[in-house]
């Protein structure tokens, strides 16, 4: 089966031509549909950028990049391929939780102002499956970290692309939200089907939960490592442990 | 179980044209002479009385309403435009240097135009005031257009804009500066703004750019709507950015240009009816905030406009004084009294 992302020999970075600047080692990979891959890795190691890169918000300096067998195509034609969570950051105020998950049906809807019953009809689905429904009338700068990153995680499905790319969703949430939105995540490749890509500092959980972990190592490196085999839980204690 | 994203502006935008209905009567109503609104409704459907009604109303103060009404309507529409893609409260028609672009046109024909231009006599003056007001916009809207094609980030357009409006701005100054005192107080007059000076058959000219802009306008408030997240947010839905940039630069540059070339720099409405539109509306849809705020733009202009006229018979106002001191202490009540709505909306 065509994976729902592959990558050969990717290499991301800033910058073009000689004044480009690699920051991970070329990186050859790929998801099946229905995978759970977490990506692991200290700050400022390069996983936003690799996510970004995966995403399309910018372009590879190198290597090869295909969705579903395809090379890149129009952004309409990525945008309902590639969903995505970006880091959270501030919510914009006033603007509703129904409007922000709407938003995922921008690449169907295009230039009608108004909703299609397959829209709806998404939107109701991402809702229920995230569990935010009660919060469908409320606005986003009222909701707690951790549902507002529920709420974006329901815009990414009414998106109802194949891949899911998240940013540290797990970010600014208590040990219950993030184990809840790891969960959710590693049930939505489950039960969805969904290729997912996330890049989170919940190392344990990420272990537990993952189909497959990607390491950045020191230097740029990045090893792909079963979650489950033995010499992965010494390879992540000496990456991310901490002697006190 | 079909739910629209956004509620219905319908009753807000009802009430805003019965507003501008009441305005434009009135405004009709008032100048030299006092006219009865009953007596400005008779006129209006070819019913007056009195020929003078008919010479009031239809020659000489109808092209200044309507001028009025797209006016507002442009630098409405214009203004939410701007804020929206550069994601800032205070952007407005004025940042982008078109109007300052437009300044040094018609400063190129008061100060060097000179006196071939006045022998020529009043009407042609206006029409190369206009002309050149037209080529100036013209060429500043290209210089930033070519700039938004270019730049990766909004901010730098918006900076970029600003500086480009400065440069034109010192180039006018510095001609300014070694001006005859009599041509730079009919410049000062321009740049003050006026709708007084419209001819009826100018109004096509006005009204052909202004209404392209604002169709073009609708035509982009769907990938604005999609921009509430953030541009990143807007990418990963399939927004061609770059696209509609230059679409945004293109058309408001329309906009302000029409608006500037028939009525001079008008500052301050294109900033500040976003803003109020958002307080009656706070929902970041575009296809709802298109229409209003092309609404209370009209009624703000014509409202000032009316307010210009008021002194009486000698003295007519210069618009954009009116605009400022009836206007600035308008948005700050409102803004006092509601949270301000995000700039993106």
């Amino acid at each position: 089966m065509t994976p729902v992302l592959a990558c050969e020999e990717l290499t991301v970075g800033y910058g073009t031509g000689r004044g480009a600047q690699a920051l991970l080692e070329p990186f050859s990979a790929s998801v099946p549909a229905g995978a759970f891959v977490a990506l692991l890795g200290l700050n400022g190691t390069g996983k936003s950028t690799l996510l970004r890169t995966l995403a399309g918000l910018q372009r590879p300096l190198g290597g090869s990049l295909r969705y579903n067998g395809m090379p890149i195509g129009t952004p309409t034609a990525l945008a309902r391929h590639v969903a995505v969570v970006l880091p959270p950051r501030a919510a914009p105020p006033l603007v509703g939780v129904y409007a922000t998950v709407a938003l995922g049906r921008y690449p169907y809807r295009r230039w009608l102002p108004s909703l299609s019953e397959a829209d709806t009809a998404a939107i109701e689905a991402a809702l229920a499956a995230t569990g935010t429904q009660p919060l469908a009338h409320r606005r986003l700068d009222t909701l707690s970290d951790g549902e507002r990153q529920r709420v974006f995680i329901a815009r990414a499905l009414a998106q109802a692309t194949p891949l899911l790319l998240l940013d540290e969703p797990t970010a600014h949430l208590d040990p219950r939200g993030r184990h809840q939105i790891l969960h959710l995540l590693a049930q939505l490749a489950h039960t969805q089907g969904k290729a997912i890509v996330a890049a989170t500092h919940e190392v344990a959980l990420a272990q537990k939960l993952a189909h497959e972990l990607w390491l950045i190592a020191d230097g740029g490196h990045i090893a792909t490592l079963d979650p489950a085999a033995p010499g992965t839980d010494q390879r992540l204690a000496h990456r991310f442990e901490v002697t006190v | 179980m079909g739910r629209a994203p956004y509620p219905s502006a319908r009753g807000w935008l009802a009430g805003l044209v019965v507003a501008l209905g009441v305005a434009s009567v009135g405004s009709l109503a008032l100048g030299s002479v006092l006219l009865p609104p009953r007596a400005v409704l008779a006129a209006l459907v070819g019913q007056a009385q009195d020929p003078l009604h008919h010479l009031l109303v239809y020659e000489l103060r109808l092209p200044r309403v309507l001028g009025a009404l797209a006016v507002g309507a442009a630098l409405g529409v214009a203004g939410l435009l701007l804020q929206t893609l550069l994601q800032n409260p205070l952007a407005g028609p004025g940042v982008l240097g078109i109007s300052a672009g437009a300044s040094l046109g018609v400063a190129f024909v008061v100060f060097a135009g000179g006196s071939s231009v006045a022998v020529a006599g009043g009407l042609w003056q206006s029409g190369a005031r206009v002309g050149a007001a037209f080529v100036g916009a013209g060429a500043a809207t290209a210089g930033v257009v070519l700039l938004a094609a270019r730049v990766r980030d909004s901010v730098v357009l918006l900076i970029a804009g600003l500086m480009l409006g400065h440069l034109l701005g010192g180039l006018v100054g510095l001609w300014q500066y070694y001006s005859a005192p009599e041509k730079l107080k009919e410049y000062l007059v321009w740049s003050l703004g006026s709708l007084g000076g419209l001819q009826r058959t100018e109004l096509p000219y006005l009204y052909l750019p202004i209404g392209v802009g604002l169709l073009g306008a609708l035509a982009v408030a769907s990938p604005l709507n999609a921009l509430v997240l953030g541009e990143a947010y807007g990418q990963t839905l399939g927004v061609p950015l770059r696209r509609v940039r230059i679409a945004v630069v293109a058309l408001t540059s329309l906009l302000t240009a029409a608006v500037t070339a028939f009525a001079g720099p008008i500052g301050f409405v294109g900033i500040a009816v976003p803003h109020l539109a958002r307080a009656l509306y706070p929902h970041p849809d575009h296809y709802r905030l298109i229409p209003l705020c092309a609404c209370l733009g009209a009624l703000v202009v014509v409202v000032c406009d009316a307010l210009a006229q008021a002194p009486g018979y000698a003295t007519v106002l210069p618009l954009s004084i009116v605009t400022a001191l009836v206007g600035a202490p308008v948005v700050v009540w409102v803004l006092l009294r509601k949270p301000l709505p995000p700039p993106g909306a």
